[in-house]
Parts: C-alpha cells; sequence; structure tokens
C-alpha cells in the first residue's frame, strides 16, 4: 500500500485527534501551569502543602487502595465459586451479576441509593422491623466505598473468572496428590499462576476508582475526592488553572499505574496473555 | 475448619450477589409503585411515573439517541479505516500513534471533558462537542476490537490474495476486508453505543439546557430527590443497555467492554 494511500485512510483520525484531543490535551496542562503572576507550579506544589487540597487527594488514594483490596477478595472468591460449581441457571446468574458493567456511575449511584438510601430498602426495612429510624449510609464516604465496590466488582469477576475457568486444575491435584493441604494447594499452585491476572484487574480497579466521578457525584457534591474537587473548583470557585492541575494529577496517577503494571507484568514474562 | 468456611463462603457469595441484583430489581418493581415507602403497592400500580419521565426527559432520550448512534457511525468510519491501516504496518511511527490512539481508555472522563470545554466552548451550545467528546472517548474501544481480529493472519493472506489479484487497496477495504470482520465491527459498535449511551463525565462538563443527554437527565432526576421517577428513568435506561449487554454477552465481548472504565 503507498504512503499516500496509507495517510488517507488515517488522515480523518489523526486531524480528529490532534484538534480535539491533544491540543486541548496541551492546553489543559499549560494553563495548569498558570496562575495570575504567570508561570508557576504552586497548582501543583499546593496539592501538597495546602491541607484542603492534601485531604482530597490522600482521601482519592486511600478510598481507591481500600476499594481495590476488598473488590479482589470478594470477586476473587465469587470468580472461584463460579469456576468450581456447576448448578442449574449458572449462565443466567453470572450474567445478572455481570449487568452492572453496563451502568453509568450515575445509575451506580443511585443502586446505592436504593439500598441505603433515606428511602432506601435497607433503612426502610430497619424502621419497620425495629420501630426506629435507622442510619442513612448511602451520602456518607461509605456510601461511596459501597458505590465504587458495587461497579467493581463485576468488571473485576469479569476478568478473573476468565482467567481462573482456563486454569489447569490437574496442577492443583497433583499438589494435593503429594500431600498438599488445600490451603497449602491455594497459596503454592494456584494463586501464582493466576497472579497476573490479579495485578492487572487490581491495577483497573484502582484507576478506575481514582477517576470516578458520576458515582460519588449523584451520592454527594461534597466529597473531599480528588474529582468532585475539581469540579467545585472549576464550576463554583472559577478557578480554570488549579482545576485543570487537579484533572492532570488524577491522569498521571492512572496513566502511570496503568503503564506501571503492564511493564511488571512484561518483566515477568506474563503479558502474552490476551486476558491481561 | 473446612465446613465454617463453607458456610462462610455461601453466605458472602449470597450477600454479594443480592448487593448486586437486588436494587436493579427494587428498581423495576419500585418504578410501577403508586407510592414509594414503607408499604410499597399499597396504593396500587401506575404507570404515572414513566408519563412524567417522558413529559420531562422525552427529548433527552432522543438527543441521546441520536447522540449514540451517530457517534457509533462515526467511529465504525474511523475506527475500521484506521484499525486496516494499522493491521498491515509495522511502521515504528504507527506504533507511537497506536499508543496514542488508545489513550482515550486510559486518561479520566473529567480530564478530557475539562480540556475540551477549555479550547472548544465554541461550538458547545449546538451540541456538538459532546458528540465529539463521545467519539474521541469510544474509538479505542472499535479500533482494538477490530485490529485485534484483523492482526490474526489470516485476513493478511485474504488481502494478500486480493492484491495479487490485482485489486486495489479501496476495493479490498470494501468487498474484502469489511464483509470478513462484520462481527466485530458489531460488537464494537455495540461497546460503543453502550459507553456513549451511558457517558456521564465528559458531557456533565459540555451539556447546555438543550442538550441534556440520558445520564444528566438521570442524574437530574435523581438531585431531586423524586425516587419514583428516578426509578422509571433507571429501567428506560436498562431497557436500552441491557439487550446490548446479552448480546455482547453472546459474542463473547463482555469482558473486553468491562475494561472500559468511565464510571
Amino acid at each position: 500500500m503507498s504512503k499516500y494511500k496509507t495517510l488517507a485512510f488515517i488522515l480523518p483520525i489523526i486531524i480528529v485527534f490532534s484538534f480535539f484531543f491533544l491540543y486541548p490535551l496541551v492546553v489543559l496542562v499549560v494553563n495548569s501551569l498558570h496562575n495570575d503572576q504567570g508561570f508557576t507550579f504552586v497548582n501543583y506544589t499546593q496539592m501538597i502543602t495546602n491541607a484542603y487540597y492534601f485531604k482530597a487527594l490522600l482521601n482519592s488514594i486511600i478510598l481507591s487502595i481500600l476499594v481495590t483490596l476488598a473488590t479482589l477478595v470478594v470477586s476473587g472468591v465469587l470468580a472461584f465459586f463460579l469456576a468450581r460449581h456447576n448448578f442449574p441457571g449458572k449462565s443466567l446468574y453470572f450474567t445478572l451479576l455481570t449487568f452492572p458493567i453496563s451502568f453509568p456511575g450515575v445509575v451506580v449511584g443511585f443502586m446505592i441509593i436504593i439500598l441505603f438510601g433515606s428511602t432506601g430498602l435497607i433503612p426502610m426495612s430497619i424502621q419497620k422491623i425495629t420501630g426506629q429510624s435507622s442510619m442513612v449510609l448511602a451520602y456518607t464516604i461509605f456510601g461511596i466505598f459501597l458505590a465504587y465496590l458495587y461497579f467493581s466488582i463485576p468488571r473485576t469477576i469479569m476478568m478473573l473468572f476468565g482467567a481462573i475457568k482456563d486454569f489447569d486444575y490437574t496442577l492443583e491435584e497433583a499438589a494435593r496428590t503429594i500431600g498438599a493441604t488445600s490451603g497449602q494447594a491455594i497459596r503454592y499452585v494456584i494463586l501464582p499462576a493466576v497472579m497476573p491476572i490479579f495485578t492487572s484487574a487490581g491495577a483497573i480497579a484502582f484507576s478506575t476508582s481514582m477517576s470516578a466521578f458520576g458515582t460519588a457525584f449523584t451520592l454527594s457534591n461534597q466529597f473531599d475526592i480528588l474529582p468532585i474537587l475539581m469540579y467545585t473548583e472549576f464550576t463554583l470557585n472559577f478557578n480554570i488553572e488549579v482545576a485543570s492541575a487537579i484533572a492532570v494529577v488524577i491522569g498521571i496517577i492512572v496513566v502511570t499505574i496503568n503503564s506501571g503494571y503492564q511493564a511488571v507484568l512484561k518483566k515477568g514474562g506474563a503479558l502474552n496473555d490476551k486476558n491481561l | 475448619m473446612t465446613k465454617i468456611s463453607n458456610i462462610l463462603l455461601y453466605l458472602l457469595v449470597f450477600f454479594v450477589s443480592l448487593f448486586l441484583i437486588l436494587p436493579i430489581i427494587v428498581t423495576i418493581f419500585g418504578s410501577f409503585s403508586f407510592y414509594w415507602g414503607t408499604d410499597m403497592f399499597s396504593s396500587g400500580i401506575t404507570g404515572k411515573w414513566y408519563k412524567e419521565v417522558f413529559y420531562y426527559y422525552g427529548d433527552t432520550i432522543l438527543f441521546t439517541i441520536i447522540i449514540s448512534l451517530s457517534t457509533v457511525i462515526s467511529n465504525i468510519f474511523l475506527g475500521t479505516m484506521t484499525a486496516f491501516v494499522f493491521s498491515r504496518s509495522n511502521n515504528r511511527w504507527l506504533s507511537v500513534l497506536e499508543e496514542i490512539l488508545s489513550l482515550p481508555m486510559a486518561i479520566p472522563g473529567v480530564a478530557i471533558a475539562l480540556a475540551l470545554i477549555q479550547t472548544h466552548s465554541a461550538i458547545r451550545e449546538s451540541g456538538l462537542l459532546i458528540l465529539i467528546g463521545h467519539v474521541i472517548f469510544t474509538f479505542p474501544l472499535l479500533f482494538r476490537t477490530v485490529l485485534g481480529t484483523l492482526r490474526t493472519r489470516d485476513f493478511r493472506s485474504l488481502d494478500e490474495s486480493a492484491a495479487s489479484l490485482g485489486a486495489g487497496p479501496f476495493y479490498r477495504f470494501f468487498y474484502v476486508i469489511i464483509p470478513s470482520i462484520k462481527s466485530s465491527i458489531l460488537s464494537g459498535a455495540i461497546m460503543v453505543f453502550l459507553l456513549s449511551l451511558g457517558e456521564f463525565n465528559i458531557t456533565f462538563f459540555l451539556y447546555t439546557p438543550f442538550t441534556m443527554t440520558l445520564p444528566v437527565g438521570l442524574y437530574d432526576s435523581y438531585s431531586t430527590l423524586r425516587i419514583d421517577i428516578g426509578s422509571a428513568f433507571t429501567v428506560i435506561f436498562l431497557i436500552l443497555a441491557i439487550p446490548l449487554m446479552l448480546i455482547l454477552h453472546k459474542l463473547n465481548q463482555s469482558s473486553t467492554y468491562s475494561r472500559s472504565g468511565g464510571v
């Protein structure tokens, strides 16, 4: 294929990406390096030095780490359960479990309101049984945690299940025959084999939580986490430079995690698996 | 020991399943209840909330479907053409370009939105900026799905034999390549439609009262704390999304889709 014909095929996307993706991102970074006095790094340094911004940064990171750990444990258990048990309706059950993958963040937030909101299922049931009004979890930081689990668990089950069901169980049986307990077989035979997929699922869960906006925003627009802080700075304080710096910080954390885990897996020679 | 851990296992599986599935069921049933409270259905069944959704958000739903379909059509053209070129060459520049074209999947939607609104607010009023944002954000899904299929060797030899018979690149693209990758274009198109249909993080920064999309409308109905209208509107979203999700399951592509963030 000649050079010109190649160019004719890819020119449209190059134009669209240059004008509406790369150029805007460059402007975003340039603006984040400005304030009233001109060029400055202060929008970035204050993320650490200013307690208000630092708290949001810390909250976002801690929340994402906790969500990732809880998701990996819960989804790991469910994926193993699904891989090892056959029962009627299993395929329907799996489909139902993974429906929430198609939900936008706002719908995920609403699902938490349905369960834990002020007119939600659980507070109302408790009120009906005990006669006292119960605590409403949905609009607290614990509500956000649950909401993030709601979108991470189905995605992670999907990713882990694909790898776990293809695992060669004769290896585990061999370990059991030579005297390994079921715990030892999991610890020394299965875990090393599924480690790469757990790493990549964890990295994806972390970066999704880190950049999630709609989910948290539906529950409350006042949480001190980075994406909501970015919205507040932009819409309410008209502070475009600071908002841009926050957006760049979220972007850098997410892109670093994503390329970082791929580099780690590549080094371990595990990246040939198409599931990763 | 094993007995207790088995019971714990089943309890965990049970509660996680309940956590994921129960709110969907409650939303569907609740959307038909006249009164939302401790005694659901005590005042009977109604379709009133659906009528109100169409009254308040009918235009929003229509606009969303137009945006999502336009996004799909744009990306079928852009994604397939680009993937065709990438599957044929191993140029160093092209592999750099491939990384760039995959970036919208990695960069948070809020950052893309903030970048777009600072540079192209002039075209915000028309809703065109929403369409462009959606095209950029969903491009990698179709592009990578089609490219993945094209990179398998069969297509290459198919393409080469057509070339050796004298077919030019444009003829080969439309009469040889396209028909043989129909199913991966289909799954890519469904993923793009689903992602565009549910896109909130970018759209929320770009919409005007006349260019509201479905997820923004959902947020609007939730934030006015009308749980009844909110649940009816959510069910309408589910009716649009769930059949597509089922097709993705059938095509074995739902795990690819699960990698796209955007919540």
